[in-house]
Protein backbone atom coordinates (compact mmCIF):
# COMPACT_ATOMS: atom_id res chain seq x y z
CA UNK A 1 0.00 0.00 0.00
CA UNK A 2 3.00 2.81 0.60
CA UNK A 3 4.42 1.57 -2.48
CA UNK A 4 1.49 1.92 -4.05
CA UNK A 5 0.51 5.21 -2.88
CA UNK A 6 4.41 6.43 -3.45
CA UNK A 7 3.76 5.55 -7.13
CA UNK A 8 0.92 7.92 -6.80
CA UNK A 9 2.73 10.67 -5.86
CA UNK A 10 1.56 10.97 -2.54
CA UNK A 11 3.98 10.19 -0.18
CA UNK A 12 6.11 14.03 -0.84
CA UNK A 13 5.07 16.43 1.53
CA UNK A 14 6.30 18.75 -0.49
CA UNK A 15 3.24 20.69 -2.50
CA UNK A 16 0.78 20.86 -4.38
CA UNK A 17 -0.64 22.81 -6.95
CA UNK A 18 1.95 22.80 -9.36
CA UNK A 19 1.86 18.81 -9.31
CA UNK A 20 -1.79 19.05 -9.53
CA UNK A 21 -1.53 21.09 -12.21
CA UNK A 22 1.22 18.98 -13.97
CA UNK A 23 -1.97 16.35 -14.22
CA UNK A 24 -4.11 18.63 -16.16
CA UNK A 25 -2.88 18.19 -19.87
CA UNK A 26 -4.20 21.13 -20.91
CA UNK A 27 -1.37 22.96 -18.87
CA UNK A 28 2.05 22.09 -19.31
CA UNK A 29 4.70 23.08 -17.04
CA UNK A 30 7.08 24.07 -19.57
CA UNK A 31 6.11 23.52 -23.61
CA UNK A 32 9.38 21.35 -24.98
CA UNK A 33 10.73 24.61 -27.44
CA UNK A 34 10.69 22.58 -30.21
CA UNK A 35 6.52 22.50 -29.86
CA UNK A 36 6.38 26.07 -29.06
CA UNK A 37 8.81 26.73 -32.72
CA UNK A 38 4.98 25.80 -34.37
CA UNK A 39 3.13 28.55 -31.71
CA UNK A 40 1.57 30.38 -34.49
CA UNK A 41 2.06 34.25 -34.01
CA UNK A 42 -1.85 34.74 -34.51
CA UNK A 43 -2.72 32.29 -31.95
CA UNK A 44 -0.44 34.17 -29.48
CA UNK A 45 -1.66 38.01 -30.47
CA UNK A 46 -5.41 36.53 -29.58
CA UNK A 47 -4.20 35.45 -26.19
CA UNK A 48 -2.50 38.75 -25.81
CA UNK A 49 -6.38 39.90 -26.13
CA UNK A 50 -7.62 37.70 -23.80
CA UNK A 51 -4.93 38.82 -21.19
CA UNK A 52 -5.83 42.86 -21.98
CA UNK A 53 -9.93 41.29 -21.40
CA UNK A 54 -8.66 40.43 -17.87
CA UNK A 55 -7.82 36.54 -18.45
CA UNK A 56 -5.93 35.01 -16.86
CA UNK A 57 -6.02 31.67 -18.04
CA UNK A 58 -4.94 33.10 -21.69
CA UNK A 59 -1.84 34.81 -19.97
CA UNK A 60 -0.58 31.14 -18.47
CA UNK A 61 -1.34 29.31 -21.82
CA UNK A 62 1.37 32.33 -23.48
CA UNK A 63 3.69 31.39 -20.27
CA UNK A 64 3.22 27.58 -21.15
CA UNK A 65 4.01 28.41 -24.98
CA UNK A 66 6.87 30.34 -24.37
CA UNK A 67 8.38 29.89 -21.00
CA UNK A 68 10.79 27.08 -22.18
CA UNK A 69 12.47 29.07 -25.31
CA UNK A 70 13.04 31.87 -22.23
CA UNK A 71 14.35 29.67 -20.19
CA UNK A 72 16.75 28.55 -22.65
CA UNK A 73 17.99 31.89 -23.63
CA UNK A 74 18.19 33.32 -20.25
CA UNK A 75 19.92 30.36 -18.78
CA UNK A 76 22.60 30.74 -21.98
CA UNK A 77 22.93 34.19 -21.50
CA UNK A 78 22.97 34.40 -17.83
CA UNK A 79 24.98 30.81 -17.04
CA UNK A 80 22.89 30.02 -14.53
CA UNK A 81 19.37 28.24 -13.46
CA UNK A 82 18.91 30.20 -11.40
CA UNK A 83 19.11 33.49 -12.60
CA UNK A 84 17.37 31.89 -15.91
CA UNK A 85 14.42 31.34 -13.57
CA UNK A 86 14.44 34.95 -12.58
CA UNK A 87 14.70 36.65 -15.47
CA UNK A 88 11.44 34.11 -17.26
CA UNK A 89 9.55 35.38 -13.87
CA UNK A 90 10.34 38.82 -14.22
CA UNK A 91 9.58 39.07 -18.03
CA UNK A 92 6.33 37.04 -17.62
CA UNK A 93 5.45 39.80 -14.56
CA UNK A 94 6.75 42.93 -16.74
CA UNK A 95 4.81 41.72 -19.86
CA UNK A 96 1.90 40.97 -17.74
CA UNK A 97 1.96 45.30 -16.80
CA UNK A 98 2.64 46.49 -19.71
CA UNK A 99 0.10 44.58 -22.20
CA UNK A 100 -1.51 48.31 -22.89
CA UNK A 101 1.79 49.26 -24.13
CA UNK A 102 2.20 45.97 -26.58
CA UNK A 103 1.33 48.14 -30.10
CA UNK A 104 1.45 44.52 -31.95
CA UNK A 105 4.43 45.72 -34.59
CA UNK A 106 6.21 42.74 -33.65
CA UNK A 107 5.06 39.16 -32.54
CA UNK A 108 4.55 38.54 -29.19
CA UNK A 109 7.16 35.94 -29.15
CA UNK A 110 9.81 38.65 -30.34
CA UNK A 111 8.26 40.78 -27.68
CA UNK A 112 8.80 38.62 -24.55
CA UNK A 113 12.19 38.01 -25.99
CA UNK A 114 12.81 41.28 -25.94
CA UNK A 115 12.21 41.83 -22.42
CA UNK A 116 13.71 38.62 -21.37
CA UNK A 117 17.37 39.93 -23.36
CA UNK A 118 16.97 42.88 -21.18
CA UNK A 119 16.46 41.14 -17.83
CA UNK A 120 19.29 39.31 -19.21
CA UNK A 121 21.62 41.97 -19.53
CA UNK A 122 20.86 43.06 -16.23
CA UNK A 123 21.38 39.30 -14.41
CA UNK A 124 25.06 39.32 -17.02
CA UNK A 125 25.71 42.75 -14.77
CA UNK A 126 25.29 41.57 -11.36
CA UNK A 127 26.71 38.06 -11.99
CA UNK A 128 29.16 38.04 -14.64
CA UNK A 129 30.45 34.25 -14.50
CA UNK A 130 33.64 33.07 -15.69
CA UNK A 131 32.82 29.73 -16.40
CA UNK A 132 29.12 29.30 -16.21
CA UNK A 133 27.52 26.25 -14.30
CA UNK A 134 27.23 23.47 -16.37
CA UNK A 135 24.39 21.64 -15.00
CA UNK A 136 21.51 18.90 -16.61
CA UNK A 137 22.66 16.20 -18.77
CA UNK A 138 26.27 15.01 -17.58
CA UNK A 139 28.38 15.03 -21.39
CA UNK A 140 29.16 11.35 -22.28
CA UNK A 141 33.15 12.22 -22.99
CA UNK A 142 35.36 14.56 -20.90
CA UNK A 143 36.76 15.98 -23.83
CA UNK A 144 32.51 17.07 -24.91
CA UNK A 145 33.13 18.47 -21.10
CA UNK A 146 36.00 20.33 -21.79
CA UNK A 147 34.51 21.58 -25.20
CA UNK A 148 31.81 22.54 -23.88
CA UNK A 149 33.32 24.55 -21.17
CA UNK A 150 35.73 26.61 -22.96
CA UNK A 151 32.72 27.32 -25.41
CA UNK A 152 30.67 28.65 -22.20
CA UNK A 153 33.73 30.68 -21.18
CA UNK A 154 34.49 32.02 -24.55
CA UNK A 155 30.94 32.89 -24.51
CA UNK A 156 31.18 34.43 -21.27
CA UNK A 157 33.95 36.71 -22.44
CA UNK A 158 31.98 38.42 -25.89
CA UNK A 159 31.16 41.59 -25.86
CA UNK A 160 27.90 42.05 -25.01
CA UNK A 161 26.15 42.69 -28.63
CA UNK A 162 28.26 39.75 -30.29
CA UNK A 163 27.33 37.15 -27.31
CA UNK A 164 23.30 38.17 -27.83
CA UNK A 165 23.57 37.56 -31.72
CA UNK A 166 25.52 34.07 -31.30
CA UNK A 167 22.96 32.59 -29.04
CA UNK A 168 20.05 34.05 -30.85
CA UNK A 169 21.48 32.75 -33.46
CA UNK A 170 23.54 29.37 -33.20
CA UNK A 171 21.85 28.40 -29.88
CA UNK A 172 18.37 29.31 -30.04
CA UNK A 173 18.54 28.71 -33.62
CA UNK A 174 16.32 31.80 -34.85
CA UNK A 175 16.26 33.59 -38.05
CA UNK A 176 17.98 36.24 -38.50
CA UNK A 177 14.85 38.36 -39.33
CA UNK A 178 13.38 37.46 -35.92
CA UNK A 179 16.35 38.54 -34.66
CA UNK A 180 16.72 42.02 -36.27
CA UNK A 181 13.52 42.50 -34.56
CA UNK A 182 14.11 41.54 -30.97
CA UNK A 183 17.22 43.57 -31.33
CA UNK A 184 15.83 45.69 -33.05
CA UNK A 185 18.05 46.22 -36.21
CA UNK A 186 18.75 45.62 -39.92
CA UNK A 187 18.83 41.58 -40.69
CA UNK A 188 21.99 42.61 -42.79
CA UNK A 189 23.57 44.14 -39.02
CA UNK A 190 22.07 41.24 -37.34
CA UNK A 191 24.33 38.50 -39.86
CA UNK A 192 27.17 41.12 -40.24
CA UNK A 193 27.29 41.03 -36.27
CA UNK A 194 26.86 37.14 -36.25
CA UNK A 195 29.85 36.91 -38.57
CA UNK A 196 32.32 38.78 -36.52
CA UNK A 197 30.90 37.29 -33.35
CA UNK A 198 31.62 33.62 -34.32
CA UNK A 199 35.25 34.62 -35.91
CA UNK A 200 35.80 36.90 -32.18
CA UNK A 201 34.65 33.09 -30.79
CA UNK A 202 37.48 31.12 -33.22
CA UNK A 203 39.57 33.91 -31.90
CA UNK A 204 38.83 33.38 -28.04
CA UNK A 205 39.18 29.43 -28.71
CA UNK A 206 42.56 29.32 -30.33
CA UNK A 207 43.68 31.79 -27.57
CA UNK A 208 42.58 28.90 -24.70
CA UNK A 209 44.03 26.45 -27.50
CA UNK A 210 40.95 24.40 -27.28
CA UNK A 211 39.05 23.97 -30.38
CA UNK A 212 35.27 23.68 -30.67
CA UNK B 1 43.96 26.71 -34.34
CA UNK B 2 46.58 29.25 -35.83
CA UNK B 3 45.42 31.64 -37.90
CA UNK B 4 47.70 31.20 -41.07
CA UNK B 5 45.27 32.67 -43.76
CA UNK B 6 47.34 36.17 -43.45
CA UNK B 7 50.63 34.41 -43.32
CA UNK B 8 49.99 31.40 -46.49
CA UNK B 9 47.02 32.71 -48.04
CA UNK B 10 46.75 35.88 -50.19
CA UNK B 11 43.26 35.54 -50.96
CA UNK B 12 40.82 38.43 -49.25
CA UNK B 13 38.43 35.72 -47.50
CA UNK B 14 38.18 37.05 -44.01
CA UNK B 15 37.01 34.99 -41.12
CA UNK B 16 33.58 37.13 -41.24
CA UNK B 17 33.57 35.82 -44.80
CA UNK B 18 33.94 32.57 -44.74
CA UNK B 19 31.30 32.59 -41.46
CA UNK B 20 28.97 33.90 -44.00
CA UNK B 21 30.07 30.95 -46.31
CA UNK B 22 28.90 28.69 -44.14
CA UNK B 23 25.71 30.46 -43.37
CA UNK B 24 24.82 30.74 -47.76
CA UNK B 25 24.78 34.64 -46.47
CA UNK B 26 27.19 35.76 -49.33
CA UNK B 27 26.32 36.70 -52.45
CA UNK B 28 26.45 33.95 -54.90
CA UNK B 29 29.15 35.10 -57.24
CA UNK B 30 31.00 35.87 -54.36
CA UNK B 31 30.47 32.39 -52.50
CA UNK B 32 31.66 30.35 -55.86
CA UNK B 33 35.01 32.59 -55.91
CA UNK B 34 35.25 31.73 -52.33
CA UNK B 35 34.16 28.51 -52.48
CA UNK B 36 36.21 27.44 -55.45
CA UNK B 37 39.26 29.10 -53.15
CA UNK B 38 38.74 26.50 -50.64
CA UNK B 39 39.28 23.91 -52.78
CA UNK B 40 42.85 24.82 -53.04
CA UNK B 41 44.03 26.84 -49.82
CA UNK B 42 44.11 24.40 -46.80
CA UNK B 43 44.43 27.44 -44.55
CA UNK B 44 41.49 29.03 -45.37
CA UNK B 45 39.55 25.40 -45.00
CA UNK B 46 40.92 25.08 -41.86
CA UNK B 47 39.61 28.12 -41.00
CA UNK B 48 36.25 27.81 -42.11
CA UNK B 49 36.02 24.20 -40.68
CA UNK B 50 37.20 25.58 -36.78
CA UNK B 51 33.94 27.95 -37.59
CA UNK B 52 31.95 25.49 -38.79
CA UNK B 53 33.11 23.86 -35.40
CA UNK B 54 32.31 26.45 -33.40
CA UNK B 55 28.64 26.75 -34.87
CA UNK B 56 28.21 22.88 -34.06
CA UNK B 57 29.43 23.58 -30.62
CA UNK B 58 27.43 25.95 -29.53
CA UNK B 59 23.95 24.28 -31.29
CA UNK B 60 25.50 21.33 -29.35
CA UNK B 61 24.49 23.82 -26.01
CA UNK B 62 21.33 24.70 -27.47
CA UNK B 63 19.91 20.93 -27.42
CA UNK B 64 21.27 20.60 -24.16
CA UNK B 65 19.98 24.26 -23.08
CA UNK B 66 16.65 22.86 -24.65
CA UNK B 67 16.55 19.61 -23.00
CA UNK B 68 16.81 21.25 -19.57
CA UNK B 69 14.29 23.87 -20.14
CA UNK B 70 11.89 20.47 -20.95
CA UNK B 71 12.44 20.42 -16.75
CA UNK B 72 12.41 23.44 -15.42
CA UNK B 73 10.45 24.47 -12.81
CA UNK B 74 7.23 25.60 -13.23
CA UNK B 75 7.24 29.38 -12.76
CA UNK B 76 3.41 30.24 -13.01
CA UNK B 77 2.36 29.84 -9.51
CA UNK B 78 4.77 32.30 -8.37
CA UNK B 79 4.02 34.90 -11.42
CA UNK B 80 0.46 34.44 -10.75
CA UNK B 81 0.55 35.11 -6.96
CA UNK B 82 3.03 38.27 -7.66
CA UNK B 83 0.90 39.52 -10.09
CA UNK B 84 -2.43 39.55 -7.97
CA UNK B 85 -0.36 41.18 -5.12
CA UNK B 86 0.55 43.59 -7.66
CA UNK B 87 -2.88 44.43 -8.59
CA UNK B 88 -3.94 44.89 -5.25
CA UNK B 89 -1.74 46.72 -4.19
CA UNK B 90 -2.37 48.93 -7.35
CA UNK B 91 -5.80 49.42 -6.39
CA UNK B 92 -4.90 50.09 -2.72
CA UNK B 93 -6.95 47.36 -1.37
CA UNK B 94 -4.00 46.05 0.55
CA UNK B 95 -5.64 42.84 2.23
CA UNK B 96 -9.35 42.96 1.43
CA UNK B 97 -11.49 42.84 4.85
CA UNK B 98 -13.21 40.12 3.01
CA UNK B 99 -10.15 38.09 2.25
CA UNK B 100 -9.38 38.36 5.84
CA UNK B 101 -12.42 36.92 6.81
CA UNK B 102 -12.41 33.90 4.03
CA UNK B 103 -8.71 33.32 5.25
CA UNK B 104 -8.88 33.33 9.55
CA UNK B 105 -11.53 30.55 9.60
CA UNK B 106 -9.38 28.84 6.76
CA UNK B 107 -6.43 29.20 8.50
CA UNK B 108 -7.97 27.75 11.65
CA UNK B 109 -9.11 24.69 10.20
CA UNK B 110 -5.91 23.75 8.44
CA UNK B 111 -4.66 24.19 12.39
CA UNK B 112 -7.32 21.47 13.22
CA UNK B 113 -6.25 19.32 10.31
CA UNK B 114 -2.72 19.46 11.36
CA UNK B 115 -3.25 18.98 14.86
CA UNK B 116 -5.78 16.03 13.84
CA UNK B 117 -2.84 14.37 11.69
CA UNK B 118 -0.81 14.69 14.63
CA UNK B 119 -3.39 12.82 17.01
CA UNK B 120 -3.23 9.87 13.79
CA UNK B 121 0.52 9.49 14.59
CA UNK B 122 0.54 9.06 18.65
CA UNK B 123 -2.69 6.36 17.65
CA UNK B 124 -1.03 4.62 14.84
CA UNK B 125 -0.18 0.97 16.19
CA UNK B 126 3.03 -0.78 16.44
CA UNK B 127 5.45 -1.83 18.98
CA UNK B 128 6.94 1.89 19.61
CA UNK B 129 2.93 2.70 20.96
CA UNK B 130 1.97 -0.90 22.32
CA UNK B 131 -1.70 -0.52 21.26
CA UNK B 132 -3.63 -3.37 20.51
CA UNK B 133 -4.37 -3.02 16.62
CA UNK B 134 -8.24 -2.33 16.95
CA UNK B 135 -8.28 -0.04 19.81
CA UNK B 136 -5.49 1.73 17.57
CA UNK B 137 -7.57 1.82 15.14
CA UNK B 138 -10.64 3.02 16.81
CA UNK B 139 -8.80 6.18 17.97
CA UNK B 140 -7.52 6.60 14.55
CA UNK B 141 -10.82 6.35 13.03
CA UNK B 142 -11.76 9.31 15.56
CA UNK B 143 -8.65 11.46 14.90
CA UNK B 144 -9.68 11.00 11.24
CA UNK B 145 -13.49 12.12 11.76
CA UNK B 146 -12.06 15.18 13.60
CA UNK B 147 -9.70 15.47 10.51
CA UNK B 148 -12.27 14.87 7.77
CA UNK B 149 -14.81 17.96 9.42
CA UNK B 150 -11.78 20.26 9.30
CA UNK B 151 -10.99 19.15 5.70
CA UNK B 152 -14.55 19.40 4.66
CA UNK B 153 -14.71 23.04 5.71
CA UNK B 154 -11.96 24.21 4.29
CA UNK B 155 -12.97 22.76 0.61
CA UNK B 156 -16.26 24.70 1.10
CA UNK B 157 -13.99 27.67 1.67
CA UNK B 158 -12.52 26.96 -1.34
CA UNK B 159 -15.27 26.61 -2.95
CA UNK B 160 -16.44 30.38 -2.67
CA UNK B 161 -16.19 32.47 -4.71
CA UNK B 162 -14.34 35.08 -2.41
CA UNK B 163 -11.87 32.35 -3.10
CA UNK B 164 -10.86 33.83 -6.49
CA UNK B 165 -10.75 30.67 -8.84
CA UNK B 166 -12.47 30.86 -12.14
CA UNK B 167 -14.71 27.58 -12.79
CA UNK B 168 -11.75 25.45 -14.52
CA UNK B 169 -9.21 26.01 -11.52
CA UNK B 170 -11.73 24.87 -9.31
CA UNK B 171 -12.47 21.72 -11.69
CA UNK B 172 -8.66 20.97 -11.86
CA UNK B 173 -9.20 21.33 -7.79
CA UNK B 174 -12.08 19.18 -7.57
CA UNK B 175 -10.10 16.46 -9.69
CA UNK B 176 -6.80 16.73 -7.57
CA UNK B 177 -8.91 16.38 -4.04
CA UNK B 178 -10.83 13.40 -5.61
CA UNK B 179 -7.48 11.69 -6.66
CA UNK B 180 -5.92 11.90 -3.50
CA UNK B 181 -9.70 10.52 -1.84
CA UNK B 182 -9.44 7.94 -3.79
CA UNK B 183 -6.38 6.82 -2.49
CA UNK B 184 -7.34 7.23 1.26
CA UNK B 185 -10.55 5.03 0.68
CA UNK B 186 -8.50 2.29 -1.00
CA UNK B 187 -6.14 2.88 2.26
CA UNK B 188 -9.28 2.82 4.80
CA UNK B 189 -10.38 -0.70 2.51
CA UNK B 190 -6.91 -1.71 3.40
CA UNK B 191 -7.17 -1.33 6.71
CA UNK B 192 -10.96 -2.17 7.70
CA UNK B 193 -9.32 -5.92 6.35
CA UNK B 194 -5.88 -5.46 8.31
CA UNK B 195 -6.14 -3.20 10.97
CA UNK B 196 -2.45 -3.52 11.94
CA UNK B 197 -1.52 -3.06 8.35
CA UNK B 198 1.27 0.20 9.14
CA UNK B 199 2.04 0.24 5.50
CA UNK B 200 -1.42 1.09 5.41
CA UNK B 201 -1.61 3.27 7.97
CA UNK B 202 1.18 5.33 6.88
CA UNK B 203 -0.12 5.60 3.39
CA UNK B 204 -2.87 6.96 4.45
CA UNK B 205 -1.61 9.47 6.51
CA UNK B 206 0.75 10.71 4.04
CA UNK B 207 -2.29 11.04 2.02
CA UNK B 208 -4.21 12.75 4.15
CA UNK B 209 -0.49 14.89 4.81
CA UNK B 210 -0.53 15.48 0.70
CA UNK B 211 -4.37 16.89 1.04
CA UNK B 212 -3.52 19.44 3.82
CA UNK B 213 -0.60 20.38 1.89
CA UNK B 214 -2.58 20.90 -1.09
CA UNK B 215 -5.13 23.11 0.71
CA UNK B 216 -2.35 24.88 2.55
CA UNK B 217 -0.81 25.66 -0.81
CA UNK B 218 -4.13 27.15 -2.46
CA UNK B 219 -4.59 29.15 0.90
CA UNK B 220 -1.01 30.66 -0.11
CA UNK B 221 -2.40 31.19 -3.27
CA UNK B 222 -5.32 33.48 -2.05
CA UNK B 223 -2.65 35.50 -0.03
Amino acid sequence: MEAEATRAGLVRSKPVMLSLIATNPEVRLVVPPEAVAAAGPAEDRALLERCRAGDERAMQQLYTRHAGRLFALARRMTGSRADAEDVVQETFLRAWRSLDGFRGEAAVGTWLYRIALNRCRDAFARRRPTVPEVEGAAPPQAGDAMARRSLEAALGELPEGYREVLVLHDVMELEHPEIAAILGVEVGTSKSQLHKARSKMRELLAARGQAA
Amino acid sequence: MDDTRDTRCLVQASPEELSALLDGDLEPARAAELAAHLDRCPACCQIAAELGAVRGGLRALGDADRAEAAQARDLWADIRRERRREVRAERGEGQAWWRRYWLAPAGALLGAAAAALVLWLVFVPGPQTGRAPVEALTAVLDAERTYQLAIAGLEGSLAQPQAGYDSETQRTIRQGLADIDTVIERCREALRASPDDLGAHRAMLAAYQHKVDFLSDLVGEAL
